[in-house]
């Protein structure tokens, strides 16, 4: 049985579909595990018996990680001058030539067991925006599962903040609903639908003038946010066929966490500037805003799969035949650094926060199964765009371990009389000084990360901003335990048919 | 970012890359810029990887003093050595100086692995006091205290690396591993080419009466002749060293446990080494 255009754009994993489709849809899972696995396993046998050859392929991996770093580091240089310009514009100013009177902001912020104090922080941050709250629509999804913490907190936002707002909507997104994984994507459709029948259609607001920014509960809005959010949209020439994605950053608690965990927060930011350089190859992440009328259309965020976030700009890119884009605002927003009650558990957090975003690698089967589907995607795109997402899963999983395990491999294990040849000598010198001139790059780092800082709080040790700095000497450490690892852990979940639920990110402020 | 810029940037770390790659592949195989008898031009280094047992000692390369190993390593390894022969000397304090010539080949290593011995070998008396001399004496006591290794069958094995005695005077040696493997002190260089034989036969001018691997080596071997105990290189890339252990006749001898017993009429020693 062949699957219709419907099911296809809201896939979750292959046992929904049947026949040809299933397998076919099981094989491109498969396909980044085994990328990943036989990159790694390949580079072992290759260093056991063709040690030379092996030595070369990593001389020349060491160059092109060299290179690639140099050539990231100047993206990563760019956005930072863009997003320090974007932080010091007047939007507002920019906006009062702009007819932005019918625009309305819609946020929504899901939560689980969060504290109230994450739900008021973001609430306070929303009322302190630059922006015309009359014209804003605040929906507060909260979980029916979480029981009655969850009404407590929706009744002392209601009470604190919905006479703040234009709008107010407090959800509880029921459990259990057929066809649903627990998780943000189902509960913010869920609340958006509410939404659109309680407010949307009961004003008659048209959904094209309404900008929904999809937030975690932990996101705080820098005061020119929706400003900013306005321009773009109000600027961009088909603001329906695009998502607008600002800089996440993590410095609600950046000072509080522990370096492991601000090195790792950083990185990912940091990954997310250098995307913002490079929007053909940016998707959307975390927060993000698309207009209502798009979302719409779409169906709202998929309900059952994990990474939703990401997927919705994959459900726009299909349905509207590869003719949508993701506009990198260059305007942070800030969210939680990972900080748990211990250093141990910290860690932990850090890891299964990162394999759920790796967990991202679900979206590949989706696409590739999607292309193959749509002949009405032009074949240049398609290979483009599984090139990028393959390419980008596979160096997740494997260039750190390929760069700072098996580089010296083939001199520890190759046969044949390899250990005999000052090759094997050399190798791993020269892999070990590229790496170290491809660490100064982090001085580039540690010099955006202390600008981007919010200030230290007076409860914190000045020495903290020494370690600010000493910091990124763990990036090797960083990149390999809390990037290529759990990413390998999640394809190789996902090739083992093994599928991820959703891991809500625990929030804890000291 | 622009488009263009962006795709510059690109092209140009492309074409860094393609330049790169050789260039690091070259330099990390050995080869340097270098002058040879007055031509300028890229020679293939070799190198020389010698590991030094007794410190602190001081190793000559081409009659030129090199730096002694760290604290922690006990090897030495020189880079950008030119092709060719090369001798090697070590000195250190009591024993008696190593010496080694050895061909470098390009792009390759040369291994030296010194065998160094006191200048005045010591026996000790083994007393009914010492824990091993039950074990040690009863060996001895016994019909073969050792294994005097006459034949292929009989021979003494240490990883893949066999010894017996062929004759009287001849011991051999034999590589019984994968030959892709074969150690370094199995080749020599002849006409500038690498020769590598999996049996090596040693002459030996007095009467070999056993013949063991040196406790801790497998490049060297505990010679019993009628004349006393010698220690014996494997390595004969130049005159091979038979250095003396214990001199004297109507020795038996016995390896065990990383240590060399020997009997004579007067008693039982432990050969220091």
């Amino acid at each position: 049985m062949d699957t219709t255009e419907l099911t296809r754009y809201r896939i979750g994993r292959a046992d929904e579909l049947r026949g040809r489709d299933k397998v076919a849809y099981r094989l491109f899972e498969m396909l980044p595990g085994t990328l990943a696995w036989g990159t790694i396993i390949g580079a072992i046998v290759a260093s056991y018996y063709i040690p030379y050859y092996a030595a070369i392929f990593i001389i020349a991996f060491d160059a092109y990680w060299f290179l690639k770093t140099a050539f990231l580091s100047i993206h990563l240089r760019k956005n930072w001058k863009r997003t320090r310009i974007a932080l010091s514009t007047n939007w507002e100013r920019e906006l009062a030539a702009l007819p932005h009177n019918d625009l309305y902001h819609f946020v929504i912020l899901p939560f689980y067991k969060e504290g109230y104090g994450v739900i008021a922080k973001s609430l306070e941050s929303l009322v302190n925006s630059n922006t015309d709250l009359t014209r804003m629509i605040v929906v507060l999804a909260g979980e029916e599962r979480a029981g009655a913490y969850a009404h407590e907190c929706i009744e002392r936002a209601r009470s604190e903040y919905a006479s703040k707002f234009g709008y107010f909507l407090a959800t509880l997104h029921p459990d259990g609903l057929a066809g649903e994984m627990a998780g943000k994507g189902s509960n913010i459709s869920y609340a958006s639908e509410r939404a659109r029948i309680e407010i949307l259609d009961a004003n008659k607001i048209q959904y094209s003038n309404v900008v929904v920014s999809a937030f975690d509960i932990d996101t705080v809005v820098y005061p020119r946010y929706f400003s900013c959010l306005s321009w773009h949209v109000l600027t961009h020439p088909r603001p329906l066929r695009a998502s607008f994605q600002p800089v996440p950053l993590y410095n609600n608690n950046i000072w509080d966490a522990p370096a492991l965990s601000r090195v790792v927060a950083f990185s990912g930011t940091f990954w997310q500037m250098v995307q913002q350089e490079r929007p053909e190859r940016l998707a959307t992440f975390s927060s993000h805003a698309i207009v209502f009328q798009t979302l719409y259309e779409v169906g709202y965020w998929q309900r059952n799969m994990v990474s939703e976030d990401s997927r919705i700009f994959w459900n726009c890119f299909m349905h509207y035949k590869g003719d949508y884009e993701v506009v990198p605002m260059a305007y942070p927003v800030s969210m939680d650094a990972n900080l748990a009650s211990s250093f141990w558990t910290t860690l932990k957090n850090i890891y299964l926060q990162q394999r759920r975003w790796s967990w991202g690698v679900e979206n590949v089967p989706y696409i590739l199964f999607n292309f193959l589907k749509r002949p009405d995607i032009s074949f240049k795109t398609k290979i483009r765009m599984s090139w990028m997402q393959l390419e980008g899963f596979w160096s997740l999983a494997t260039n750190p371990i390929l760069i700072f395990l098996l580089g010296w491999l083939p001199a520890i294990i190759g046969r044949g009389g390899f250990s005999s040849l000052v090759l094997a000598y050399n190798l791993p010198v020269i892999t070990r000084d590229i790496m170290i001139v491809t660490m100064f790059g982090l001085i580039i780092s540690a010099y955006i990360a202390m600008t981007l800082l919010p200030p230290m709080p007076l409860h914190i040790p000045k020495r903290r901003k020494l370690g600010m700095v000493l910091q990124w000497i763990l990036v090797p450490i960083t990149i390999t335990v809390f990037g290529a690892f759990p990413a390998l852990d999640a394809q190789t979940r996902l090739l083992l048919g093994r599928y991820m639920g959703f891991w809500v990110t625990p929030k804890h402020r000291t | 970012m622009p488009r263009r810029t962006r795709f510059t940037l690109a092209l140009v770390a492309f074409f860094a890359f393609v330049v790169m790659v050789p260039a690091l592949v070259l330099y990390a195989s050995g080869y340097r810029f270098s002058s040879v008898q007055g031509e300028s031009g890229l020679v293939p280094m070799g190198a020389l990887s010698i590991t030094v047992p007794d410190r602190p000692a001081t190793l000559f390369v081409d009659g030129n003093a090199v730096a002694e190993p760290g604290l922690f390593a006990d090897s030495f390894f020189i880079r950008n050595v030119y092709p060719g022969i090369h001798t090697l000397d070590i000195v250190a304090s009591g024993t008696i100086p190593w010496h080694r010539e050895v061909y470098v080949m390009p792009t390759k290593v040369a291994y030296a692995f010194p065998f160094m011995v006191a200048q005045e070998p010591v026996a000790s008396r083994l007393t009914t006091a010492s824990s091993s001399y039950a074990s040690v004496s009863k060996a001895f006591a016994s019909s073969s205290p050792v294994n005097v290794a006459t034949s292929s069958v009989s021979a003494h094995i240490r990883g893949d690396v066999a010894v017996w005695i062929e004759d009287g005077h001849t011991v051999l040696v034999e590589w019984r591993g994968n030959t892709s493997e074969i150690p370094y002190f199995f080749c020599s260089v002849a006409d500038a080419k690498e020769l590598c034989l999996n049996q090596i036969f040693i002459a030996i001018k007095a009467e070999v009466l056993s013949v063991d691997f040196f406790p801790g080596r497998d490049d060297v071997l505990a010679l019993v002749t009628n004349q006393g105990v010698f220690a014996l290189e494997v390595d004969g890339r130049s005159e091979r060293s038979l250095l003396p252990l214990y001199m004297g006749k109507n020795t038996k001898a016995l390896i065990s446990e990383g240590r060399i017993y020997i009997k004579n009429m007067s008693g039982i020693f432990e050969v220091a080494i």
